[in-house]
């Protein structure tokens, strides 16, 4: 792996209340990387990244950002770093322009280096309509837009973005994603939290899986898939699909079946083996046109390392 | 220090995006001084007595405006916490003692501002002229006064972090330091069981520095002691503001 340039080691955060947030996680984040923090609501990963950008203090175990320790050296932290939170954290009583232009001038720019930038993310996530409206008329969608708009005008070697993408439209969400993915194509870290599985599985090289303040899970999509292999769909089509076709698939001992214009997606556990002589023996009274085995998604390996349905295991 | 011209930057623009919230803050002393003072001044005699009143309350009134504009945008935190905003300026690239001095040079313009309409409305309406020699340690003076207010103030909203813990603790908190104080009447006039308090009142120990370059004819025994206490009021405040910011905030 090439060089970490986010480290946590042991982090723990306990809230004044007595509340574990995070309970003594590790992970490394190489530069270049984008890297994700997925688990279900409370599992800490909003407390994970607040702690990472300086807003809350580790209770023990450390951090550093670009080899500083958010600790001990939070101001060298925060200058490389640039976050986008999970609040709709826009100035309401400014114009996107204004709010764009402030953020800049926050960050050190001048003037003209400000406008420059405030033209490129105007564009690039097609900002212009609303240029001029105050933040407080905007749609969350367009908020968010905003805030990642900000995020991406800025230079800093870490961008972190805590549910970024919530409540924008899917065009603009897939824009965003190309924009992420071009911004770790030159050399930037990303450290992202989703609710979104797709979005995790189209993004991240790597990623976390956390519940309860601890990492359940933690690789690349290929070893996680690893750690629930039990986990696969079968995708079955009969040449005709008959009552008595349909009842011995509802029958099969499947996790979930699901029927889509006369084709069944039925997410199974155990070997392949067993489940392809399973389908050769169906096979035999009702003769199959199309048979499909994939590998676990996202979504699978949530159900498999939560133990529960994967739509109660989206995150924060 | 250059991200707090900025800092500033953004006070202004937020605070001026509703005009009239800035002038209700400067107004507000001045209908006191040109109201209360000249009806009090009016009916208890004090011209007759060889008290000018309204050049002791001008002290008074000028203490007012910084305490007020800083207890009135202190409310502005609820505000920044709440849309979220606050928190990301604590990941932004400055120290948080910058991110205090800039929110600071807003207010403390605000109120040199606010100090300048005063005096000049006491010239031209009522005749009392602060004189040009008093222009600096006052304007100065007052700015030292609002740091002390908005560090103590950004303290409690830190730590009362329920708006209506902060209202109730603020608004019972103006109360005690504007009417147990010097503000509205020598503290000698006060009851003898709260006169102590009042002499332990900051409002009291800033008043009396400005009484002295307005109202020299007003006898300040403490004087020098007062004034070194408000100096050190103003760098705890500012020590306890930022060790809160420092810290964590949840």
């Amino acid at each position: 792996m090439s060089e970490e340039i986010v480290t946590v080691e042991q982090l723990r955060h306990v809230y004044r209340k007595g509340k574990v947030a995070v309970d003594g996680i590790t992970f490394g984040i190489a530069r270049g990387e984008i890297f994700g923090l997925l688990g279900p609501n409370g599992a800490g990963k909003t407390t994970t990244v607040r702690v990472l950008t300086t807003i809350l203090r580790p209770t023990s175990g450390r951090a550093s950002v670009a080899g500083h320790d958010v600790a001990r050296e939070p101001l060298a932290v925060r200058r490389n770093i640039v976050a986008v939170l999970q609040e709709n954290a826009v100035e309401t009583l400014l114009s996107t322009l204004d709010n764009l232009s402030l953020y800049a001038y926050l960050h050190g720019y001048s003037r003209f280096e400000t406008r420059k930038r405030v033209d490129r993310v105007v564009q690039a996530l097609e900002l212009g309509e609303h240029l001029y409206s105050r933040a407080q008329t905007l749609s969350g969608g367009y908020k968010r837009r905003l805030q990642v708009a900000k995020a991406l005008m800025i230079d800093a070697p870490v961008i972190f973005l805590d549910e970024a993408t919530t409540g924008m439209d899917p065009l603009i969400k897939r824009r965003v994603i190309e924009l992420i993915r071009e911004e770790a194509d030159r050399g930037r870290t990303v450290l992202l939290t989703t609710q979104l599985l797709d979005e995790a599985e189209a993004l991240c090289d790597r990623m976390v899986l956390m519940n309860d303040g601890k990492v359940l899970a933690a690789g690349t999509m290929a070893q996680l898939r690893e750690r629930a292999r039990k986990a696969f769909r079968l995708y079955v089509r009969f040449q005709h699909d008959t009552a008595e076709s349909a009842a011995l698939i509802q029958s099969l001992a499947a996790r979930n079946v699901k029927s889509v214009r006369g084709e069944y997606e039925i997410t199974v556990e155990g070997s392949e083996d067993q489940w392809i002589r399973e389908m050769a023996r169906i096979s035999e009274r009702h003769p199959l046109e199309h048979l499909e085995i994939r590998a676990a998604d996202l979504e699978e390996i949530f159900f498999e390392l939560y133990g529960h349905t994967a739509a109660g295991a989206h995150a924060d | 220090m250059g991200y707090v011209l900025p800092i500033a930057f953004r006070d202004f623009r937020i605070r001026l995006s509703n005009p009239v919230l800035p002038l209700w803050d400067v107004l507000v002393p001045v209908v006191y001084l040109l109201v209360f003072g000249s009806s009090l001044e009016r009916w208890i005699g004090t011209a007759e007595a060889g008290i000018n009143y309204q050049r002791f309350f001008l002290a008074g009134v000028l203490s007012m405006v910084s305490f007020g504009i800083v207890f009135n945008s202190s409310y502005a935190f609820f505000e920044d916490l709440q849309g979220g905003i606050f928190h990301e300026m604590l990941t932004y690239p400055f120290a948080r003692w910058e991110m205090l001095l800039g929110k600071l040079l807003f207010n403390a313009v605000f109120s040199i501002v606010g100090v300048a309409v005063c005096v000049a409305a006491a010239f031209s309406l009522l005749r009392i002229a602060v004189p040009p020699s008093a222009w600096l340690p006052v304007a100065l003076w007052s700015v030292l006064g609002t740091a002390g207010w908005y560090f103590l103030f950004t303290w409690l909203a830190l730590n009362l972090r329920g708006f209506n813990a902060y209202h109730t603790t603020t608004s019972a908190l103006y109360l005690v330091l504007m009417f147990i104080s010097n503000l509205f009447y020598p503290t000698e006039q006060l009851p003898v069981s709260v006169r102590w308090l009042a002499w332990a009142n900051p409002v009291t120990w800033q008043t009396d520095f400005l009484r002295h370059y307005i109202y020299p004819a007003v006898d300040l025994p403490h004087l020098r002691s007062e004034t070194v206490a408000f100096f050190v009021f103003v760098v705890i405040t500012f020590w306890l503001a930022n060790r809160k910011l420092n810290g964590t905030i949840e």
